[in-house]
């Protein structure tokens, strides 16, 4: 042990997560007994649950201080309170210990993001297994509708609020500011901050199974949510949080992009994947707040009494509803920008192509941002939203089709007539194509309030919206990773494993969702533990092709061990020869991000000059 | 080779950061009060079952009023002292403190109209949206008035002294943020007092 290293004792009881976690149980438990002193005079005429909302809210609240406070997160306002001058957090050392605690580092943020989310990630997907193995057949079979519902609502809830941070809190993190030549990023406490309040929520959302479950689905719609038992309380406390952690995930990213840029890198030069991570960050800072006062004021209603959503007291449920899908259909596209930076990344690399039409390109992605905020009424259509708005909100939402269709039309000409190299990323982006062609599609139904009124609330929307969003964002994120993660770790993933990986998802994919938009359209409810045995036969194929689909993720999992723990093969300079400046640096990055100044050129300038190894494609994924 | 530590952020990149992050921590606020706005504007146009604002519900128009001019007093002080942030290090101390007496004794006020308010949050539509649209405002007051703290304990140490430390964009920041604070009070204080 080097001898400046303090012991481990010293190391263990120092700011990290076990400190955290010890915080936030002694935070729990000491909030859960503030609100059992002061519920005393409050009412219950909403909650029958007979449990204390006051004091699990509080004992959530208190909760979350101590793990912040046990990561670290209040030395610095403690020292600045006392007129300590602000300062740049210390680095860390290198090592393992970096990754549980408050680190200044964007590229350790984005790899605690990896790590974290796809904890998450599989998680959800074992929820999504449990309610497809529910629906092999028609009837009960395993699951009590309530606990059915609950594995609905713990799935949709974990995969919104995690995945949307997918993209931005790993790739948008990590790689972002080494695309603009910057050496960290512009507020590095805020950035760790948004990854632990990101965790803590999740855990938060688990415990509602200790209280009940919650059985309003994602969305958690008024009066569901008001009558409900205590585990809505877990829901309510995980999107504010998650709220509270996308605004300073975007905070972070936007300010950074605007100001920590090379000087040479002016708005016009910038990186298509930078756009995405900008837009998606502008749109998160305004839509995610909404969210998390939409989330304070049913717990409000919950503990203070407030009447907000209740409308016998004068409140009113669909006021929950306007403001849920002020943040919620922006957040359709919180999910899909950065899969469209990333697409529109790699598709000119794969290509060796220039990407086709950048200013149409961005000029689509500021437009879906701009567009995104008035759209939300749609998800009303059947809520008795009044007859005269409807024209807008058909308009509006078809409307933002049209930027949608720029980023398409770059996308198919950036590739039209390219040398393709159908390495494993490329895979991902060309199934992005065909995927998100289907969601949007089907999405039009959607939007048009008489086919919505049929297909509302079925089976055929939430198929839709897989595709839209699985297909749209999680196979660009599996691009991203196959492509990035060589830079981020230095090592090789297997390219055998990881076409394996792609075919299997490609096909499961469409097998288990194509058959549900088929049961939807027929009629199959969503969120209904049963159905008519006619529809058995799809449900049974949608089922079994989901256990295929969560195969496919543990044939992803076992080439990420194979590949960092046991071949370890490390990764070449720049092995998709990239022009992009975030590989004109080691991998992965040193603490100082690049040695020497970064060369900003165009960064998809490809196939102009000759390119000295093109015919033999060196590929970071070639151990297999 | 052993890791380079980033060396520390130049004052202009500093002053940059801050006006940026400023700006867009005015956006995120707005978004955030759009919330109770919204209630605000669909519980009030509803009416459901005539509760929305049932008689006795009334705020003290007076307590009201005087946390508003607090409150707005507190930053405009704020912008004069960013303004005259290199001027004079005595004035910029003064009038620092005095914005953050003028809005800490907002935020007291705002507590004790709670006390004072003779009616609860059970009271109807309106009652719910005053309760929580104010409560919103104080929080993020109080959250500003630390961050002024900050700064006044900085100075009192002397640190401004440090030119690395760029304590002008500092103060700037934050009076650009606190008198957007202030105009989103006003807006609110003519939603619940002046109009309701």
């Amino acid at each position: 042990m080097n001898a400046t290293e303090p012991s481990l004792l010293r190391r263990l009881v120092g700011f990290n997560l076990a400190t955290g976690i010890v915080l936030a149980v002694v935070g729990y438990i000491l909030g859960r007994w503030l609100g059992d002193q002061i519920h005393g005079a409050s009412l219950d005429y909403m909650s029958e649950s007979g449990e204390d909302d006051v004091s699990l809210a509080l004992g959530y609240f208190v909760g979350l201080i101590g793990f912040l406070v046990g990561l670290g997160f209040a030395n610095y306002p403690a020292s600045r309170l006392i007129g300590r001058p602000p300062s740049l957090p210390r680095p860390d050392a290198q090592g393992i210990g970096r990754y549980f605690r408050l680190t200044p580092d964007h590229k350790v943020v984005g790899m605690q993001y990896f790590t974290g989310i796809g904890v998450f990630f599989f998680v959800a997907g074992l929820t999504a297994m449990l309610i497809r193995t529910e629906l092999l057949q028609p009837g009960q079979n395993i699951w009590p509708p309530d606990k059915y519902l609950t594995l609905v609502g713990t799935h949709g809830t974990l995969m919104m609020g995690m995945m949307t941070s997918s993209v931005l809190g790993t790739f948008g993190n990590f790689i972002a500011p080494l695309m603009i030549g910057a050496r960290r990023s512009a507020f590095p406490r805020l950035e760790s901050l948004s990854f632990w309040l990101l965790m803590a929520a999740g855990v938060i959302l688990l415990t509602n199974l200790a209280f009940g479950g919650f059985q309003t689905g994602w969305t958690g719609y008024a009066p569901l949510s008001e009558e409900g038992v205590s585990g809505i309380d877990g829901y309510l406390f995980f999107f504010a949080t998650v709220g509270l952690s996308m605004t300073l995930l975007g905070f972070n990213l936007v300010v950074t992009i605007v100001t920590m840029r090379a000087p040479e890198l002016r708005w016009g030069r910038l990186p298509i994947f930078v756009w995405g991570i900008f837009t998606t960050s502008a749109t998160m800072v305004l839509a995610a707040p909404v969210l998390t006062v939409a989330m304070l004021l049913v717990l409000l209603d919950r503990t203070a009494q407030t009447t907000f959503f209740y409308p016998a007291a004068g409140g009113s449920a669909y006021l929950f509803q306007n403001l849920f899908w002020f943040f919620g259909h922006p957040e359709v596209y919180l999910l899909m920008l950065p899969g469209a930076g990333i697409l529109l990344q790699l598709l000119p690399v794969f290509s060796r192509k220039p990407l086709w039409g950048y200013r149409l390109a961005v000029a689509g992605m500021l437009g879906i941002s701009l567009v995104s905020f008035m759209v939300w009424q749609h998800h009303l259509f059947v809520s008795g939203l009044a007859a005269d708005l409807r024209p807008f909100y058909i308009l509006s939402t078809e409307l933002i089709s049209i930027p949608t269709g720029f980023i398409f039309i770059c996308a198919l000409a950036t590739i039209w007539r390219g040398r393709l190299r159908l390495e494993v990323p490329m895979l991902f982006c060309l199934a992005w194509i065909f995927n998100f062609m289907v969601g949007g599609i089907t999405g039009i139904y959607n939007s048009d309030a008489p086919s919505d009124t049929t297909a509302h609330g079925s089976f055929f929307v939430m198929a839709h919206f897989h595709y839209t969003i699985m297909g749209g964002l999680v196979f660009t994120f599996f691009a991203a990773i196959y492509y990035w993660l060589p830079k981020m770790t230095g090592l090789t993933l297997n390219k055998t494993l990881g076409k394996v990986h792609f075919w299997l998802m490609f096909i499961a994919f469409n097998s288990t969702f194509f058959p549900l938009l088929i049961v939807g359209f027929l009629g199959m409810p969503r969120r209904i533990v049963t159905y008519p045995e006619r529809w058995e036969f799809l449900n049974a194929w949608s089922s079994v092709s989901s256990f295929v689909l969560g195969f496919s993720m543990l044939v992803f999992l076992a080439n990420l061990v194979y590949s960092m723990f046991i071949a370890r093969i490390p990764a070449p300079a720049n092995p998709w020869h990239s022009t992009s400046a975030e590989w004109q640096t080691s991998s992965p990055p040193p603490l100082h991000n690049f040695d020497n100044d970064p060369t900003i050129g165009d960064p998809h300038d490809y196939g102009r000059a000759p390119e000295p190894h093109t015919p033999g494609l060196q590929t970071a994924a070639e151990g297999g | 080779m052993a890791a380079r530590i980033p060396e520390p952020e130049a004052p202009e990149l500093v002053a940059r950061n801050l006006a940026v992050g400023a700006r867009l921590a005015a956006g995120a606020t707005t978004f955030a009060f759009l919330g109770p706005v919204f209630a605000y504007l669909y519980l009030r146009s509803l009416n459901t079952a005539d509760l929305w604002h049932p008689a006795g519900v009334d705020p003290p128009l007076l307590l009201g009023t005087a946390i508003v001019l607090l409150t707005a007093a507190s930053a405009v002080v704020l912008l004069l002292a960013s303004r005259r942030a290199a001027a004079s290090r005595n004035r910029l101390l003064f009038l620092a403190s005095l914005s953050f007496l003028l809005g800490i004794a907002a935020v007291a006020l705002q507590v004790v109209e709670y006390f004072v308010l003779g009616f609860g949050p059970t009271d109807g539509g309106y009652a719910s949206v005053f309760v929580a649209w104010s409560g919103l405002t104080a929080v993020f007051a109080l959250g500003t008035m630390l961050w002024l703290e900050t700064l006044i304990a900085f100075m009192l140490r002397g640190g401004e002294r440090d030119p690395s430390q760029a304590i002008g964009p500092r103060f700037a920041a934050l009076a650009f943020y606190w008198a957007y604070l202030a105009g989103l009070g006003i807006v609110m204080w003519v939603c619940l007092y002046v109009t309701a």
